[in-house]
Order: structure tokens, then sequence, then C-alpha cells
């Protein structure tokens, strides 16, 4: 039985490893060999892209072993040794940031690093790098190795360094110089930080010492252990430490020509040969292990037979799957790579010492396909579609202000944490907003292409049909006009007011300011985004960011959820105060629905012209710039003449007397909502909040459809959105709830039936204040009569609020002329300063 | 009102709608009509309302500064109406319905210039008057 079992286990590591790990058939030498033979022979599913990563002009590769990914599981870190195999004499930055494209993006340790070695991302994505080497004069006649530690007269190296992921000196552990024991270090090798905030050192590359220490998170030294030999409990030259997803301390033990596995306080666990002479360790997040072997049969030759090269396996079983073999066959020193990391996509990076290169490794299986495999919209173009989200935020680096500009922006930085207009909510700008760290999904027609964030529901509605900017006015969020240029998405991007920042540091622009954007589908799930930056009132001259944006592949729900950062924030200080009677709660009692025969009587509309126009998959085109022929429905549903506000025609079509078909205790609220004017304050919308569904379509405010074969987004002026899947079929979990509700839809003939539910209750349903609930669903349909108009009706089923469904209808009317503008409503909301008034009971 | 020295004139309480996002008789008063005269100072081109400040000189001579309320800075550009057309310095009469908090503020229904040149800037056009 217990055979069995583990034989079971074993049948689902290596089916794990298959899956994960390059998808292979062959499975070499599982599980701990003390005395393993070489494992040459595997397969190679990788293709090597050297160059890939691009140093300024005039700069050349020095040697690397340093190589890591960055937090964003895409972006790679190098430790780069000036040009030469030391950065002693110079001046130039040895740590390097390249984003997934190979761009540098970042670069520090300026005059700090002899000899980066060692490097590592916590996951806080601090950068920690070891100087492997001091700035002593050799002594003659000495030979290191019997050295406990440095020499005389060294001021500088054999230290650890933490930077935070701009590059800022957090920590430095070790003393200057160097130092033997008791203290240290001597030669350290290679860092590690434990998900806890554990650090591990692994100290002595030649030298007399040979040991891993132990320190807490802030960098207390807790324990030491090893002692230079090759027996058990022995190290030798510990050059590499990895950890795998249990805890396990991975030690390339490189001149003892194994790894060592330790717990985290230095027991031993195993040892494992397969892997070959460990130069480097790298362990994704799902165990897979990457070893790089740069000495067999050539600075080594105690391991004659093993092949140089990087092998792929597994840290959970020891497996070995995978072979990069170093291309030079004969070689006396160091070759091939000593370094190595895996990113999120399991390309492979080796950084080397002996060729001074960092080289890229993709699966040449995937390779082969990228190119032609973008995908694609059926005109041809890439298809950008889905959800995504920045991998980093850009790097902005020293901006070429003018003189003046530069001293406003040390004001900013200054007030920053008030003066950030995000600070209070304010929409972001171009390009802020498309660094913001939350999720946007995209829309892509061929007259325009739809930006909709979860932050604050704001929307971008970029007109790739070849029109210009067309209003003098400026915008917050500007004017987006965009083109193809070959499989690049340019967007031009002008009327930007002088509110927005780029970022937190309270960089800005004026409204002189273009922003020219250029979105590049690298592969299926990474668009390459541009922005580069023309002010001639703040700027010297133009300056371009980058950053890649990266597919959310793990977004299971098919939808991003909002993110309602103002009334988040009002609600959270009491501003906004909660209603228990029509507010969701997770405690609410289950409410009993009307039964499904009480439906709302629906009017029919009259048939639907034949002459409709339609989209190229046959159903009835509704897409556009749109506006609903209210009937004052937002002053109230049933016939009115207010002498003050709209009156209405009415749009009640169910019930068709009697009005709407209150519980007792609705029609009071509704009734104190009307009446008093302490009341106002309470509409949600004179908070600028969403104004829900339906509401969102009647306020006095135009709408612009984008329609896809499996979207229809409504793009609301008042900088909302609704997104309308057509291709999902159950709605959120309950327990999510959203101002606009979660919406899917359906054709039914020409008519498009939307039901909405999970509401979250805090929306009026007009500003007389009619009540609907968290309970409410939904039923609209969309039903075109003629090119130009839509009959829009809206059952509401609100078993909280009311005795019955009942149901609105109005035409919408499309303008194909007609264009969004912008309505930043909170940015500049002074009535709802005068409703606080009225509330508080200053009235006169 | 006395205090502010503001001469008010009542007018017959003809229907002025307005676009709203809020709740739009909770801010003003429709028992509380008026019409100014003054000296435009400055223009607030925003959403979902637009404001419009006047110099007024009351009888007593002293200037007070009003903020009248306008429709939608989107539904008066739709309407053909620019921020240009309210240059600083120019006088004007507005007529509407002052708000409830006891400020020197009040909704819009038209403005008038010293021409006669009439413009609409409440939000009346578009938001659905009876029908």
């Amino acid at each position: 039985m217990r055979m069995k079992m583990a034989l079971v286990t074993f049948a689902l590591a290596a089916l794990i490893t298959a899956a994960l790990a390059p998808s292979l058939t062959a499975s070499a030498r599982p599980a701990a060999q003390a005395d393993a033979s070489p494992t040459n022979n595997l397969p190679n599913p990788y293709r090597t892209v050297a160059n890939y990563f691009k140093l300024p002009d005039g700069r050349e590769w020095g040697s690397t072993s340093a190589v890591e990914i960055d937090k964003d599981g895409r972006s790679i870190w190098v430790g780069e040794r000036c040009g030469t195999n030391s950065c002693a004499g110079s001046n130039l930055p040895s740590i390097l940031k390249f984003d997934p494209s190979g761009k540098l993006v970042k670069s520090f340790g300026e005059g700090l690093l002899l000899f980066p070695h060692g490097i590592f991302v916590d996951r806080d994505g601090n950068v920690w790098v070891t100087d492997g080497q001091d700035d002593a004069p050799r002594p003659q006649g000495t030979a290191a190795n019997t050295l406990f530690g440095p020499p005389p007269g060294a001021t500088r190296g054999n230290q650890v360094f933490k930077f935070s992921p701009d590059g800022k000196l957090l920590m430095t552990l070790g003393t200057r110089g160097g130092a033997a024991a008791p203290g240290y270090f001597y030669q350290p090798n290679d860092v590690l930080v434990a998900p806890n905030g554990t650090i591990f050192v692994s100290e002595g590359h030649g030298g007399a010492n040979s040991r891993i220490l132990k320190f807490s998170k802030d960098g207390k030294l807790l324990k030491m252990w090893g002692t230079k030999g090759s027996g058990g409990g022995q190290l030798d030259g510990p050059h590499a430490l990895a950890m795998d997803s249990r805890g396990r301390l991975f030690v390339g033990d490189r001149s003892n020509n194994r790894i060592v596995i330790f717990d985290q306080d230095g027991k031993q666990l195993d040892v494992w040969r397969q892997f070959s002479r460990p130069s480097g360790i790298y362990i994704d997040k799902r165990d897979v292990m990457y070893v790089a072997d740069s000495e067999s049969e050539s600075v080594s030759r105690n391991h004659d037979g093993w092949k140089r090269g990087i092998r792929i396996g597994s840290a959970r079983d020891g497996s070995v799957t995978a072979f990069i073999p170093d291309p030079v066959d004969k070689a006396t020193g160091t070759s091939a790579a000593e370094g190595v990391a895996a990113d999120a996509d399991g390309n492979v990076y080796g950084a080397e010492v002996g060729p001074k290169a960092v080289k890229k490794y993709v699966r040449a299986a995937a390779t082969q396909t990228t190119a032609q495999t973008i995908p694609r919209t059926s005109d041809g173009k890439p298809d950008l579609q889905g959800i995504w989200k920045r991998a980093a935020m850009p790097d902005f680096g020293m901006l070429p202000y003018l003189p003046a500009a530069a001293a406003k922006q040390r004001d900013n930085f200054a007030q920053r944490t008030t003066a950030d207009p995000l600070a209070e909510c304010f929409l972001a700008g171009v390009p802020r907003i498309m660094y913001l760290d939350y999720p946007f999904q995209v829309f892509q027609t061929r007259d325009a292409v739809a930006f909709t964030f979860a932050w604050q529901q704001v929307f971008r509605l970029i007109y790739t049909n070849g029109t210009k900017a067309s209003t003098p006015l400026p915008f917050w969020m500007g004017d987006s006009r965009g083109r193809w240029d070959g499989d690049t998405l340019v967007v031009d991007v002008t009327n930007h007011n002088d509110q927005t920042w780029f970022n937190d540091r309270g960089d800005y622009h004026s409204d002189a300011l273009r922003v020219t954007e250029r979105y590049t589908l690298v592969d299926r799930d990474t668009i390459r985004y541009e922005a580069t930056i023309e002010d001639p009132k703040v700027f010297a001259r133009p300056w371009t960011m980058t950053t890649p944006l990266v597919r959310q592949a793990n977004n299971t729900m098919g939808r991003i959820l909002e993110h309602q950062c103002r009334a988040d924030m009002e609600e959270a200080r009491g501003d906004f105060k909660p209603d228990a009677r029509t507010w969701y709660r997770k405690d609410a009692p289950p409410v009993k629905p009307f039964p499904a025969a009480q439906g709302s009587a629906a009017e029919t509309p009259s048939a639907p012209e034949r002459t409709l126009p339609r989209m190229a998959d046959g159903k009835p085109d509704i897409s556009g710039f749109t506006e609903a022929d209210a009937g004052g429905a937002n002053w109230g549903f049933e016939p009115h003449h207010e002498p003050f506000t709209p009156g209405g025609r009415g749009v009640l079509i169910d019930p068709k007397s009697g009005g709407m078909p209150y519980q007792d205790w609705a029609r009071a609220e509704r009734q104190d909502r009307y009446a008093n004017p302490a009341r106002g304050y309470d509409d949600p919308t004179a908070h600028c909040f969403p104004g829900g569904v339906p509401r969102s379509l009647y306020v006095p405010s135009p709408f612009y459809i984008i329609q896809t074969p499996t979207h229809v987004v409504i793009l609301l002026e008042r900088m909302s959105w609704r997104i309308i899947p057509l291709d999902r079929r159950t709605h959120l979990p309950d327990t999510i709830r959203l101002w606009q509700g979660d919406s899917i839809g359906r054709w039914d003939g020409d008519t498009l039936v939307v039901e909405t539910t999970n509401l979250n209750g805090k929306t009026w349903l007009n500003e007389v204040g009619d009540v609907i609930s968290y309970a409410a669903t939904v039923v609209e349909r969309f039903t075109p009569v003629s090119g130009n108009t839509i009959q829009y009706q809206a059952t509401v089923s609100d078993p909280v609020v009311f005795t019955r469904p009942w149901t609105i209808a109005m035409p919408l009317k499309r303008n194909p002329k007609g264009e969004l503008l912008e309505v930043a409503c909170l940015e500049d909301n002074q009535d709802l300063l005068h409703l606080k008034d009225v509330r508080d009971g200053s009235v006169k | 009102m006395k205090r502010l020295g503001i001469a008010i004139l009542l007018l017959c309480a003809w229907a002025l709608p307005v676009s709203a996002h809020h709740s739009f008789t909770a801010e003003f008063d429709i028992n509380k009509p008026i019409t100014l005269t003054g000296t435009i100072t400055m223009v607030r081109w925003s959403n979902p309302h637009g404001w419009i400040y006047i110099d007024v000189k009351g009888e007593d001579g002293k200037v007070v500064n009003w903020a009248f309320e306008t429709a939608a800075a989107n539904a008066l550009y739709r309407r053909g109406t620019r921020p240009e057309d309210f240059p600083a310095g120019a006088q004007i009469t507005i007529d509407g319905f002052l708000a409830r908090n006891g400020t020197p503020t009040a909704t819009s229904g038209k403005a008038t210039f010293a021409n006669g040149k009439t413009i609409t800037i409440g939000a009346g056009a578009v938001a659905g008057e009876s029908k």
C-alpha cells in the first residue's frame, strides 16, 4: 500500500513537472542519488537569444553572474561588472534592470560594488546583492585558499547590500572590506531572503571559509553553519542559494559538485548530484529548478564527463528533464552561465562570466509561433482585447524640466500627500491612468478602442475612425485619436488640462501637453506601452516612458470589478452613510423573489425595419453615440409637471395605473427624500458616484455604445461604464456587490436582453428619490426600431422595496456624428457643499 | 437677505427646468426667484454644472460676488455656447432662484447681456421638459 502511494505520488510529480517545465517525455534521474552518472543526454527545448539586453550606447558587457527576476515576474535584474570582470576604478552603475523587451529601464550602484556576484529580489521587490571581492592588494606568497578573511588593506567589498526597487540603499550587512570569523563576510557568494524576511548568505569562494550565515530580517546574525570540506555538513564554495515552495534551502556546493538541501536551521535534508556542478540555482514558484554549470570539464577537472550548461528539472523530486548545453565544447576557464533565473513565462536567463554576456533562452516551439499567433481581429489588426494591468511603474528618472518647472515640481513633491490629484480620487489623466495598479479591460472595433478601468470606473474612448480632436476644450483625460502604424496602435492625446500628474512624486505638465502613445502586442500576453511626452512649457525636450502591460490571465471572472476610490473614501470617513434597508449586507436575510409568473408586461415594440444597420455577425448595430429621450425620468417616472424641475411625460408603462408599486416603508422613504431638502445630500449622484442601473441611461447625459460579437459596453459620459458580456452565463458570487451591478446580455432575435444583479443598493433611481435596493434584478431590453432609434425598457424586480415588478420605457436616440465629451464631476463639485449646508441646517 | 443688501425681484414662478446631478429642490428654493445684474468676474466651465460669478453692487454700495449655477458645460457646449461668451468685465443680467444655504448663490435660467443678447444658461433645453 505504501509502495503504491509512493508510485502514485511520483507519477503525479512527474506529470506536474512535465506540465510545468518544458513539456518532455523523458525524465532523468528521479530522486537523490549519491553517485550519479552524468545527465547530459536530455532534450533542449530552448532556442538561444543572444544580445537580447541592450546597454546604453558605448557601454560594453562585462562579466555577469548575478541575474534575477523582478517582483513583477517579467523584468530582469542583472549585476554587471563594469565592462570587464571588476568595477574597481569604474564609476559605472553595476545593478541594471531591464524590461521584458530587453530595454534598460533602471541602473544604480555606481562606485559602491566591486564585484556584484549574487542577487535576489525579495517579496517586496527590494534588490539584494553580494559584493564578492575586496580591494586589498594580494599578498605575495599567500595562497588565497588559506585565508579565512580578507588580506590587510581592504577598504571596500565583501558586503551584502539591500536596495529599494528604485535603488536606494536600505541595508548593509557585513564589514566594509570584509572580516573573518567570528566577523563576516569574506567572499559572500549569494544572498536569499525567505518569505518571512529571514536572510541567508553563503560565503567562501576559494577561501578557507565555507559557510551559511542566517540573519533576522533586520540584519541580526542568528546562526552560522558549515566548514570547508567535502564531508557531511561541510561545504566547499557554496556558490548559490535557492529556496523551494516548502521553504527548503538549496545550496549550490560547487566545488563538491553537489547541491545540499538544508532546512532553515541548517539541518541537512538531502544531497543531490544529478544537477551537476552548481554555479547558479533558480527555483520558480512552481518548483521548477534551473541549475547552471559553468565549470565542469573546464575550471574543474574532478567532474569530467558532465557537460556544462543549464539543467532544468524539479525541486520537488529531483528529476532532471531538460538541458541547455554550453555551445563551447572545449574550454579551460568558466564558460556558459554561472547565474540563472527564469521569468513567469518560463523564459530562462543565463548570466555568463567568461563570455561576458546575459543570454535569453525561450522555448523553441513557442518562439516559432509568437510572431504569427498574436491574436488578431477580423480586419487583421492585433487584437488588444482582454484584461490588462501594468507590470510595473515606469521609471521616470531625471526628467528634462525647464528651470522654473523644476521648482514647481519640487513644490509638488513637498506637498504630494495632499496635492496629488489622486489623493482626492480625481481623474488620473493620460498617461498616468495606464500605470495605476488596477486592471483595465480593452474593447476594440474598427472605429474605436475603449479602455475601461477598474479605478473609479474611468474609461478612455480612443477613436480610430480617422477623426481629429473636434473641440477646443481641455479635459482631465485629454482627447485620444488612434491609428494603426503596422501592428502598433499609435494614439495622439491632446486637449489636456493642467491638473494631472505623471506620478505620485509631483511630476506634472501644463495644458500644452501632447502625449503620443504606442501600444504593441509583443506576444499574446504582453503589450509594450510607450508614451512620449511633449510639453514645451514644462520640459526642455520630449521624453519617453515605457512599461509592459500584462494580460491578467488569472482573472477567472471574465470581468474587472469596480474600485470606487471616492465612494470608498467618503464612506470610510462618514460623509456618505449606509442605509440598512437598501444597502447590501453580508448578513442580509435571504430575499424571496417575486413569483416567476409575476413578470412585468413589456410593451412589444413595433417590428424592426428590415433595413436596420447590422454588424458583420448579423446582429443589429446598436453602437455609437446615444442619448435617452428620457421624458424627465430623472425627476420621476410618473407624469409630472414640476414648476421647478423638468416636467415629465411619464415613462412607467407597468403598472398602468396606481403608480409605483411601493411597499409602505419605501413609499414613506421616497416621500421623505422628495420633500425634505436635507435629504438632497443623500442622492449618490450629488456625490458624483455612479448612477447605477437603470438610472445611468436616463440621467441627462449621453453615452457611447461599443459593440463586439462578445460584448456590449456602455461608456457613460459621466465617467462610468457598464460592461455587458454576451458570452457569460452566470453572475458573480452573491457577495460581490457593485454600483453598476453585474450584467449579462444575450440577443433575443433583434432585441438585446440584459439582466443585471449584484447591485450594491446604494443608488437612487432618480433625483426625486425613487427607491431601489440590493435585492433588485433589472432586465433591460434594447430593441432597435429604426436606423437611429432603440426602444428601451427596464423591468425592475425588487422584493425588498416593491410589491411587484414594474417597467419603464423610453426611446434611445443615436447621433452618428456625436462624440462624447468628459464629465469631471467630483473634481469641481460645488453643489455638494451647498447640499451639505442644507443638510446641516444652515437653511435660510 | 437684507444683510446682503441685494435687491431681489420676485418673479412669477415660471418653470425653470434644469439639468442636475443633485437633488435640485434640495439645493435651491422655488419660492425665491431673483434677477441680478452685475459684471462677470469668472466662469467655472465645469460638469455636471458650470458657474458664472458676477459682482453685484447692492443698494448700500457694497459689492457682493454672486455665484450662478448653469447647465453642464457639456450641455452648454452642445448648444453652441462657449466659455468665451462670458468675458470677465462684461455686464450681464441673470435670473434664477436662490440657494437654500444662505450664501450669495443661485441657479440660473437665462442670461442677458448689455447689448440685449440672451443665452439660456440653465439646462432646461436638454432636460426633457414636460411634453
